[in-house]
């Protein structure tokens, strides 16, 4: 796509297949395609945001780059180099520039290990400091994500979810990353909270210059806190536009359907609504030609046969859709 | 018995109510008197985030509270003239699912995973309207095509694993409506779900309650499904009302504190392309524990506008306008 050099993060075809096994020798009788076929590119200080319903593969896309799951296919390439083609000592800093947080802060903390235990891990894990050194950053990280250092002797079990979260956060920015890749951050928690780790986010992305992979299904969310926005549907990336441009020009069918499906807290604005009839096809046997064409309101022959391509409008805006063509 | 003067002209009355909770570590004031109406043919939203009592509300109004350890401990539920309260199990049970119905967030745990989708609606028919089997069988098919669900009479023989989140909240939908209920209590109806199939969801019980003028008590925590879709909202804080307003009123002119920091804390979609980037406000701390309230006003330690009697004495629901009704000092004491 566009200039590459100052792509921190940069995704190539990638697929990721998952097997479906089925009797007594677990043949492979079929396969989910969770990601098919995907390529975007996250540059340095940028928050791209990533919206698709449930089932759309955004979250197997965040699993791959984080390598908690291996690509059947495509590349992903940090700062140019393959990270699955590095050394040890390169996946090592890999690891350590690249960091995630996740959706369910209740899970995704160790109930066993206290809240200073949590995140002072990272910093044992690669030995970066003195133990006292680690203590030290560990209050300060605290500090920075808004929780009293007196927490740190405290059990998950004792905080609320926002409190959660924050550790989540805390722990996330203790290798000072340069990319987070938060997979819905903010949907178990209540709006006055969500707007609290919102807002932190946002700071931090200030204060320390980080890049975001910022995954959701709350196109709400997603626009207020991204700089571009890659919008998912059934494995494939439909449209990548500029916040703004999403919001104001929508071209995908599927992006206005999400678009005017979000009730908005505001009774004077009445606003047509596109309702989609039927529900995501499964991955398992996705439709033939253009995947969204069993529910889009504007079918025309050719997207039952043929995919459509990757179209660039705008440097800044991409769309597959047949009706640009 | 249905007496002629002006209160019971309401379809559901709720006055004083209070559910607790008795715990080991206290008791939990889950509903702390709640007084509020429902008229007819109305959608009402309750809002509030999770633990303010809106869910433990509609529980009560159908006196599913489990025993122990929740109880209704004082107030009236008066439906159509009688109090649900007083009117003894058997009659209650006639009530439930044929007068008033509920629809549960989240549809995998409230269907019956061993029975069929048809046996499940058929049951309705069976309990409330004595239909034969067969009939009852017929009546569930029908309900299935009128909402929209795909080849009913294959569906009514599989299993809710079958279906998927959305089909399984129109099933649920299927089962409230079978007997053509005066009252809906949806809690949560479309959280489970994504949001293409909740505005299918949503714009199909606007639709019913258009044909059928069904009063709804929509409960939720989505702001802008209660701003589309309801007429009248209740803003509800760790087990009490705060504010009630006309949908219009409440969301263009806000007056609790509490309902002005939930509006404004929520991303506003498209707000960037207007206005440029905005930081979002956001209300300072976290929901109370119901079981450690602070003194005086439950939003005090929270609020902006927060002085001296807030922190001693609890501002009473007053109704300052016909239909609006806030419990604030702030407000009815006219501070600047």
């Amino acid at each position: 796509m566009s200039n590459s050099d100052n792509h921190l993060l940069a995704v190539q075809g990638l697929k990721k297949y998952f097997p479906i096994k089925k009797g007594m020798f677990r043949r492979t009788v079929g396969w989910v395609q969770a990601v098919d076929d995907i390529s975007l590119y996250v540059s340095k200080g940028e928050a791209l945001g990533l919206v698709g319903e449930s089932g759309c593969g955004k979250s197997t896309l965040g699993k791959c780059i984080v390598k908690l799951l291996e690509p059947t296919e495509g590349k992903i390439l940090y700062a140019g180099e393959d990270i699955w083609s590095m050394g040890s000592t390169q996946i090592k800093s890999y690891r350590r520039k690249v960091q995630a947080i996740f959706q369910d802060p209740y899970s995704s903390l160790n109930p066993r290990m206290s809240v200073g235990g949590i995140v002072g891990e990272p910093l044992k894990v690669h030995s970066l400091h003195t133990s006292f050194e680690q203590k030290l950053k560990v209050n300060n990280l605290l500090k920075k994500v808004g929780i009293s250092p007196d927490y740190t002797s405290r059990y998950p079990h004792e905080l609320s979810g926002g409190q959660r979260q924050r550790i989540g956060i805390a722990r996330a920015l203790a290798l000072q990353p340069e990319l987070i890749i938060c997979d819905e951050p903010v949907s178990a928690l209540d709006v006055s909270v969500q707007a609290q780790v919102i807002n932190l986010l946002d700071d931090l992305k200030e204060e320390f210059k980080l890049s975001y992979l910022f995954i959701a299904h709350d196109l709400s969310v997603v626009e207020h806190v991204s700089d571009r926005i890659a919008v998912m549907y059934l494995g494939k990336i439909v449209e990548v536009a500029k916040d703004t441009e999403l919001y104001s020009n929508p071209l995908h069918p599927y992006t206005k359907a999400l678009l005017s499906a979000i009730p908005i807290p505001e009774p004077r604005r009445k606003k047509k609504r596109t309702i989609l009839q039927g529900e995501v096809p499964s991955p398992i046997n996705p439709p033939s030609g253009c995947r969204f064409h069993t529910r889009c309101p504007e079918t025309k022959e050719i997207c039952f046969q043929n995919e459509p391509p990757m179209k660039i409008m705008t440097p800044q805006h991409y769309v597959a859709c047949f009706n640009y063509l | 018995m249905p007496q002629i003067n002006s209160e019971n002209k309401f379809l559901l009355n709720i006055k004083n109510l209070m559910t607790y909770f008795f715990i080991p570590e206290g008791t939990v004031k889950a509903v702390d008197d709640v007084s509020f109406h429902v008229n007819e043919a109305e959608i009402v939203g309750l809002v509030g985030e999770s633990g303010c009592g809106k869910s433990v509300t509609a529980l009560s109004i159908l006196g599913l509270i489990p025993w122990p350890p929740g109880r209704i401990v004082d107030g009236q539920i008066i439906f159509q003239g009688e109090d649900l309260r007083k009117i003894g199990p058997q009659k209650l049970r006639e009530i439930r699912g044929n007068k008033i119905s509920m629809i549960f967030q989240e549809p995998m745990t409230s269907l019956n995973p061993v029975y069929t989708l048809g046996r499940q609606i058929a049951e309705v028919y069976i309990e409330h309207q004595a239909s034969p089997k067969k009939e009852a069988l017929e009546r569930a098919k029908d309900m299935l095509d009128k909402l929209g669900i795909p080849s009913p009479s294959k569906r009514v023989y599989e299993y809710p694993h079958n279906l998927s989140g959305g089909m399984r909240q129109r099933v649920m939908i299927a089962m409230a409506l079978a007997c053509n209920p005066e009252l809906i209590l949806a809690d949560e109806p479309t959280t489970a779900l994504d949001v293409t199939i909740q505005a299918q969801i949503l714009e199909l019980m606007a639709e019913l309650h258009q044909a059928v003028s069904t009063s709804i008590l929509l409960i939720t925590h989505n702001l802008g499904i209660v701003a589309e879709y309801a007429q009248r909202a209740i803003v509800m804080y760790s087990g009490k009302i705060v504010e009630e307003a006309l949908v219009g009123p409440m969301f263009e002119e806000p007056l609790h504190p509490y309902t002005i920091g939930l509006l404004s804390s929520i991303p506003k979609l498209g707000a960037k392309a207007t206005g440029g980037k905005k930081r979002l406000s956001e209300i300072p701390g976290m929901v109370p524990n119901l079981n450690d309230l602070p003194q005086g006003c439950y939003f005090h330690p929270r609020c902006a506008r927060t002085r001296a009697i807030c922190q001693s004495e609890e501002p009473e629901l007053i109704e300052i306008d016909s239909g609006r009704r806030i419990a604030c000092w702030a407000v009815t004491d006219g501070w600047a």
